[in-house]
């Protein structure tokens, strides 16, 4: 059961690594806006495969691979367009 | 059965310290826990990944709503301020 | 195990963990948004630590390690593995970008709190009792008498480390 969880993990690494996405964000860590591979590429790609090992026919590593594919592929392109990051000075 | 009377108990000594304090910054916090209380009895009372989602997105909106309520409270006090 | 022990150290457990990750990810050092700060200074208003302040606005007006603990233990229970806290940690961190905040805090204290909710199965404590835990210790931070909670908050900020930021 755990093994598509890593399956997922590298999958999205690798495909961030392709993509050059920082493997860190900029210290302070807690501070940066910076999308990197460890947060949040590695959060989506082993939330959304939660997501989808619940149902049971979706349960196979084809899917951790495209899951982890996708989410990569959103947060290097699609995550600052549909969650921007407010200016400084700005409310959300 | 215990939880729920915990969380009720809970949710109405904070509804009364709600209806006793006149400060509205001071009622955020106590509004706050209330929201908590909700999201949980929400997944108590309904097991399934349905309650979870529920509570999931209750929880996130009523956060992005007590976000507005303070933030209009800060700006109607700068703008009374700034009128005196 | 008895009930009232394991919602006690399913409290002591969320606390601890909700309090450090929330600290260390620097709640107190300065308000988040505007409303945070509004919050913190009322509460400095009335005799508490601004450190502490900025910690209990920020739990108000943004998605952070207590929502995190919250909604993981929720989701623990209610998918029976600790798969739901992986889904509640996607779900906390699109909570935290709508809230014009990076996400860290509310990210880590839901992983956190999956792995301390997993271990804890093993000597007897479910996760409904890190639910109801979760929601008193969220009460002894914002519920009961704010400024002797903040001064709290204000003294292990400092002994970690975190200060309030002055512009």
């Amino acid at each position: 059961m755990f093994e598509e969880y890593i399956i997922a993990i590298v999958s999205a690494t690798v495909l961030g690594l392709i993509l050059r996405l920082p493997i860190l964000p900029d210290k302070p860590m807690r501070n940066s806006w910076m999308i990197s591979i460890i947060f949040p590429t590695v959060i989506l790609a082993v939330g959304f495969f939660a997501i989808f090992n619940y149902f049971k026919v979706y349960n196979n590593i084809y899917t951790a691979i495209i899951i982890g594919i996708f989410s990569a592929v959103f947060s290097k392109f699609f995550l600052e367009r549909v969650f921007p990051k407010p200016e400084i000075g700005e409310q959300a | 059965m215990i939880e729920e009377t915990i969380i009720a108990g809970i949710i109405i000594y904070m509804g009364l310290r709600l209806f006793i304090t006149q400060d509205s910054l001071e009622r955020m916090p106590y509004l706050n826990v209330i929201n908590f209380g909700v999201a949980a009895i929400i997944t108590l009372k309904n097991p399934s990944p349905l309650g979870v989602v529920t509570s999931m997105i209750y929880f996130i909106m009523a956060t992005v709503a007590a976000n507005a309520i303070a933030f209009t409270i800060n700006k109607i006090k700068e703008i009374e301020h700034g009128n005196d | 195990m008895n009930e009232i022990i394991a919602i006690t150290i399913g409290a002591i457990l969320s606390w601890i963990n909700f309090v450090i990750i929330d600290i260390w990810m620097g709640l107190p050092e300065s308000p988040g948004v505007r409303g945070a700060e509004a919050i913190g200074k009322s509460i400095e208003n009335r005799g508490g630590d601004l450190g502490g302040g900025y910690f209990s606005g920020n739990i108000v007006c943004s998605p952070d390690a207590s929502a995190g603990t919250l909604l993981a233990s929720c989701g623990y229970y209610a998918f029976g593995s600790p798969e739901g806290g992986l889904i509640a940690a996607l779900f906390v961190y699109f909570g935290n970008r709508i809230c014009a905040d990076p996400g860290y805090a509310g990210t880590t204290g839901a992983l956190s709190a999956t792995i301390l909710i997993w271990a804890a199965t093993y000597i007897g404590i479910n996760p409904q009792n890190f639910i109801v835990g979760m929601l008193l210790a969220a009460l002894t931070i914002q519920g009961i008498y704010h400024p002797y909670s903040s001064k709290l908050i204000g003294k292990m900020a400092r002994k970690m480390n975190r200060k309030v930021i002055k512009d």
